[in-house]
């Protein structure tokens, strides 16, 4: 036989683009679209309904960097779609997307008029199903935010885009689509068919039959199709592939278990405001697609992005709060943020977690077991003990694969921290955190898994993250056509948890990896933005003493403890500690924010101290020394409270020091001083020089 | 510079201390993400000096104040030595205005050290001084917390600060055939994506050299720099409190704060922060109807692994190498 398999393949490349992906719809009208913008800060929904909107028209600009525009779309479904069978009526919006990465751009939100957050759009997830029927009425809002691509296609070029104040004033978008379409069922679920299938192919041997098998289905599919009536032969189409689509997977193919997740940047190349409503937009789209497929669960990280949309989106929060209930929207990690792990200090990285499990145990009374870190910039060797005493029993990361010079020689293992607690620990083989379930992604996951022949199953998280929109009908579309398919590793629709618990069980003895997880790449996040990295030192400190001396008074005087000030302190400082913020790779916005976020944390728990002390010590005209630390100093006790002695060793100070966001006021003064001996040699016990207590 | 307790010079032969080096800065991509291995080879040593005066000489302490310019920046550093200290503070102003350039902070110090502790969370690492494998060499930048540590069994030396994590340390052999031990702080950088103005403007910190210092004066070291003494006027003096007194330097107190449930119950977490076993007796001066080991979300742990006994006030603990421990003390 001739070989013409790659004549083969191009000839199906060209069928998808021309004639396949062009026939999704079958028919499209435009939809009328009156336009209000915003140019600071984003309005909610019910401010922005209350605006006068002005004609706008498709082609036209919109949208000065980080301006939002809402955009009023109305019009009426044709009645002649009402004879239109296996179809489906939806919104098609396209803002003036660019070639560059989902998330990284223009974003949408589409509102109904009382109010309700139906989905999203976005440059890979473009539609908005609906339910209006032929003939009826559609009155839409869409919220549009210009977020200005920084990326630059990750050049690295120098832009002021990420500093609203030297962002500029042009708009940077041209509104393109705002279209009712009308979707054609079976040549869209053709192309999924077609999408899989030459994905799957291109990663088999080329002598493989299986190859060949593939090659020649869709080659048959092709010439059994009408080109020109693409719609009215769909159903051919899909009967020529259902022998390929049904072969099963091989007995020992690769088991993949696919989660639904979405990774959004907590602020990275856009401000904290705006992940507020990437997390809307994302969410918006999962409860969409839960509706219509039951058997998918996702999986979304970070307390703090919970709380964001209760407190902005509650409507929203409630569905969302109802699908937790249901076991389907799941949180992962535990965690107030995806914090870096290198550099918060020891107290601060515990209330991540107290913090973060705090908030799913009391909103959804449910706990994460998984810790879900899949971006930060390597895993300090403290952490398995934190995690484990945490109640956590898993731990997740990709990140590794990022390594410049070392591969991780295991997937699946335990990892043994410094004090010799051991965690099950999984890395995704994918090497990605965005998946699509594309052919070269599962075989992706299936060549690079370390732990072949002693075991078989990973995990794969799919989905467009920051902002991209998060996981696609098509994406599911892909793992039910690849639940057991010849060729392809099989691919579950899964929870983190059902993933473990089957790992875990195939695998009881796995590899022990002792030490730090040190990411060899991104090392000078340790040292970038050095104020928020002194704010951050500061503030743990400074939080140290502020609970410290809030018990004291507590204790001692009945005073009120100052829950809510510490945990809103407590909350600032961990939101910082976000796997962008504290390493210093965020726009100017973010780290300007971070400086005063810090000099506040700063000014409340200084006050804090200071009124603790005086609830403590009662207001007199004296003045005592508090030591915070755990070694005597100077005299005074470990965690302890002395008169204030005559002669304190303390620096003189004889010419102003510069302004630094995070530095204590004035007003308290704090002195560096020496340790005693007698604390380090163990000689004498620490308070035997120091005042007793007059409790 | 001379340990006189230890009667030992500490700097090698023709090396300066306390040096500031500005390296060329410019990643091959990722700018505020990443320290490229070859920023090494551009190096100029900041060596000059505006001015140097004596700012402060005192019986209890004595302080010189050093001002350079460079560039388009100015720093003005002063160090200090006090009366009896087995450490040297440096307290740092920078109003820092380069682009692409990376500011070290270096220690040569002779000793011979094939490892170096970090300062982590509840604890330290240790890492290679040395290159011998692809993954020592890959740690060519590395994090610490408040501390790093080098030394040779029974002296060491202990480099704190207060604000930076970024570390290098490396070993090299000098002119006279010695190994020396190099210890150097990353102070500050300015990459241009995706800040392109980055670190401008005006910095503070401290940085302390501690001599004669095992990893127990480390860990002092570390708090003595952060958590400093605080001075609270405008009290009456007459009532003092102390909540809590533990007996062994290795068992630390990190927090005491009250519990998230609101019960007011009071929390006490500590962990074992020498590498060693040790045990502790934690004295409570407060009322307590019972004491449990819990986790950190302060529930109750099935069985206490680090309690040995209680009587009355009086806790007796024992914690193994970096050992956390969370104590529930209920009150009535």
């Amino acid at each position: 036989m001739h070989d013409d398999g790659a004549l083969v393949e191009k000839r199906i490349d060209r069928f998808v683009r021309e004639r396949l992906r062009p026939a999704v719809h079958r028919a499209s009208v435009p939809l009328r679209v009156d336009a209000w913008s915003v140019t600071d800060a984003p309005v909610p929904f019910s401010e922005a309904v209350r605006q006068s909107y002005t004609a706008f028209g498709t082609g036209r600009a919109w949208g000065r960097p980080w301006g939002t525009t809402w955009f009023h779309v109305t019009g009426t479904v044709p009645a002649e779609w009402a004879g239109e069978a296996g179809t489906r009526v939806e919104l098609v919006v396209d803002l003036g997307f660019s070639r560059a990465t989902p998330g990284f751009q223009a974003e949408g939100l589409v509102w109904t008029p009382d109010g309700i957050i139906l989905k999203a759009v976005e440059p890979r997830n473009r539609s908005v199903p609906l339910r209006a029927r032929p003939g009826g009425q559609v009155d839409l809002y869409i919220e549009a935010a210009a977020n200005p691509d920084v990326t630059s296609g990750f050049t690295f070029v120098a832009t002021d885009q990420g500093d609203p104040a030297t962002a500029g004033t042009d708009q940077i978008y041209r509104l393109k689509r705002v279209d009712l379409a009308l979707r054609d069922e079976a040549v869209w679920q053709l192309s999924q068919d077609f999408w899989t299938l030459t994905g799957l192919m291109r990663e088999l041997p080329v002598g493989l039959a299986r190859r060949a098998e593939i090659r020649r289905a869709l080659e048959s599919c092709i010439d059994a199709m009408d080109p020109d009536d693409v719609a009215g032969t769909a159903g051919l189409g899909r009967a020529a592939l259902a022998a390929v689509l049904a072969r099963p997977a091989n007995a020992s193919a690769h088991r993949l278990h696919a989660v639904g997740h979405v990774h959004i940047d907590s602020a990275w190349l856009w401000p904290v405001r705006e992940t507020v409503r990437k997390v809307a937009r994302t969410f918006s789209n999962v409860l969409s697609l839960m509706e219509e497929n039951p058997d998918f669960a996702f999986a979304a990280s970070s307390a703090q992005q919970y709380a964001w949309l209760k407190e902005h989106y509650p409507e929203l929060f409630a569905r969302v709060k109802a699908q937790v209930a249901a076991g389907r929207f799941v949180p992962v990690g535990g965690m107030w943020v995806e914090s870096d792990t290198n550099m918060p200090g020891g107290e601060a990285l515990a209330r991540q977690f107290v913090a973060g499990k705090r908030f799913f145990i009391e909103e959804f009374g449910v706990e994460p077991l998984e810790v879900w870190l899949p971006d930060s910039f390597g895993y300090s060797a403290a952490l398995p003990q934190i995690m484990v005493a945490a109640g956590s029993r898993w731990f997740l990361t990709q990140k590794t694969s990022w390594n410049e010079t070392n591969l991780m020689p295991h997937h699946t293992f335990r990892w043994e921290g410094i004090d010799g607690t051991q965690i099950f620990t999984h890395f995704p083989p994918v090497d990605t955190y965005n998946a699509q379930l594309s052919g070269e992604e599962l075989a992706r996951a299936e060549r690079q898994y370390a732990e072949k022949g002693a075991a078989n199953t990973s995990l794969v998280p799919f989905g467009w993250g920051d902002g991209g929109g998060g996981p696609t009908e098509e994406m599911i579309a892909a793992a039910r056509r690849t639940a057991s398919l010849g060729g392809s590793p099989t691919v579950e629709l899964s929870t983190p948890r059902r993933f473990f618990e089957a790992a875990e069980a195939e695998y009881p003895e796995p590899p022990v990896w002792s030490g730090e997880l040190y990411l060899e790449f991104h090392r000078g996040t340790y040292t970038s933005q050095a104020r928020t990295k002194r704010g951050n030192c500061r503030s743990e400190h400074l939080l140290r003493e502020a609970e410290l001396w809030a018990c004291a008074a507590s204790v001692s005087s009945g005073a009120e403890y100052p829950y809510d000030a510490l945990e809103q302190a407590w909350q600032t400082v961990l939101l910082q500690q976000f796997h962008d913020i504290l390493p210093g790779s965020s726009i100017a916005w973010v780290h300007q924010e971070a400086e005063r976020n810090y000099a506040a944390v700063a000014d409340a728990l200084t006050t804090l101290i200071e009124v603790s002390a005086r609830q403590m010590c009662g207001a007199g005209d004296g003045a005592v020394t508090l030591n915070a630390g755990p070694y005597s100093v100077g005299g005074i006790s470990g965690l302890g409270v002395a008169r204030r002695p005559r002669r304190m060793p303390s620096a003189p100070r004889r010419h102003p020091a510069p302004r630094c966001a995070a530095r204590p006021p004035a007003s308290c003064s704090t002195t560096a001083s020496w340790p005693s001996r007698s604390t380090l040699t163990g000689s004498s016990p620490p308070w035997s020089t120091s005042p007793r207590p007059g409790s | 510079m001379v340990d006189l307790a230890a009667a030992r010079e500490l700097m090698p032969r023709g090396a300066r201390g306390n040096l500031l080096q500005l390296h060329r800065d410019t990643p091959t991509q990722w700018d505020a993400w990443d320290i490229d291995e070859h920023y090494k080879r551009n190096t100029v040593d900041l060596s000059a000096a505006e001015s140097v005066e004596v700012f402060a000489d005192a019986p209890e302490q004595v302080s010189v104040r050093v001002t350079r310019t460079f560039g388009s920046s100015r720093l003005v550093e002063r160090i200090t030595l006090a009366a009896g200290s087995p450490a040297i503070d440096l307290h740092l102003e920078i109003d820092w205005h380069e682009k692409q350039k990376l500011l070290k902070l270096a220690f040569p110090l002779d000793l011979h050290a094939d490892r170096a502790a970090s300062e982590i969370q509840f604890g330290h690492v240790f890492r290679a001084t040395h290159t011998n494998t692809s993954w020592d060499a890959a740690r060519f930048e590395t994090v610490a917390h408040r501390w790093v540590h080098v030394g040779e069994p029974g002296y060491g030396v202990a480099v704190a600060n207060d604000s930076t994590y970024g570390h290098d340390i490396g070993r090299s052999t000098g002119p006279d055939g010695r190994t020396r031990t190099t210890v150097r702080l990353s102070l500050l950088r300015a990459e241009v994506f995706p800040d392109p103005a980055a670190d401008q403007g005006r910095h503070e910190l401290r940085v302390s050299l501690r001599v004669g210092a095992g990893i127990p004066e480390a860990v002092a070291e570390g708090y003595r720099l952060n958590r400093p003494l605080r001075t609270v006027d405008g009290v009456s003096a007459a009532r003092v409190e102390h909540l809590i007194e533990v007996d062994n330097p290795a068992v630390v107190v990190e927090a005491v704060k009250l519990a998230e449930d609101r019960s007011g119950d009071l929390i006490v977490r500590l962990y074992e922060a020498h590498g060693s076993r040790a045990r502790a007796r934690v004295i409570r001066h407060f009322e307590a109807t019972d004491v449990t080991e819990t986790d950190l979300l302060e529930r109750p742990l099935a069985a206490g692994a680090a309690t040995l006994s209680a009587d009355g006030p009086a806790l007796a603990l024992e914690l193994r190498p970096f050992q956390l421990v969370t104590l529930r003390f209920a009150r009535p």
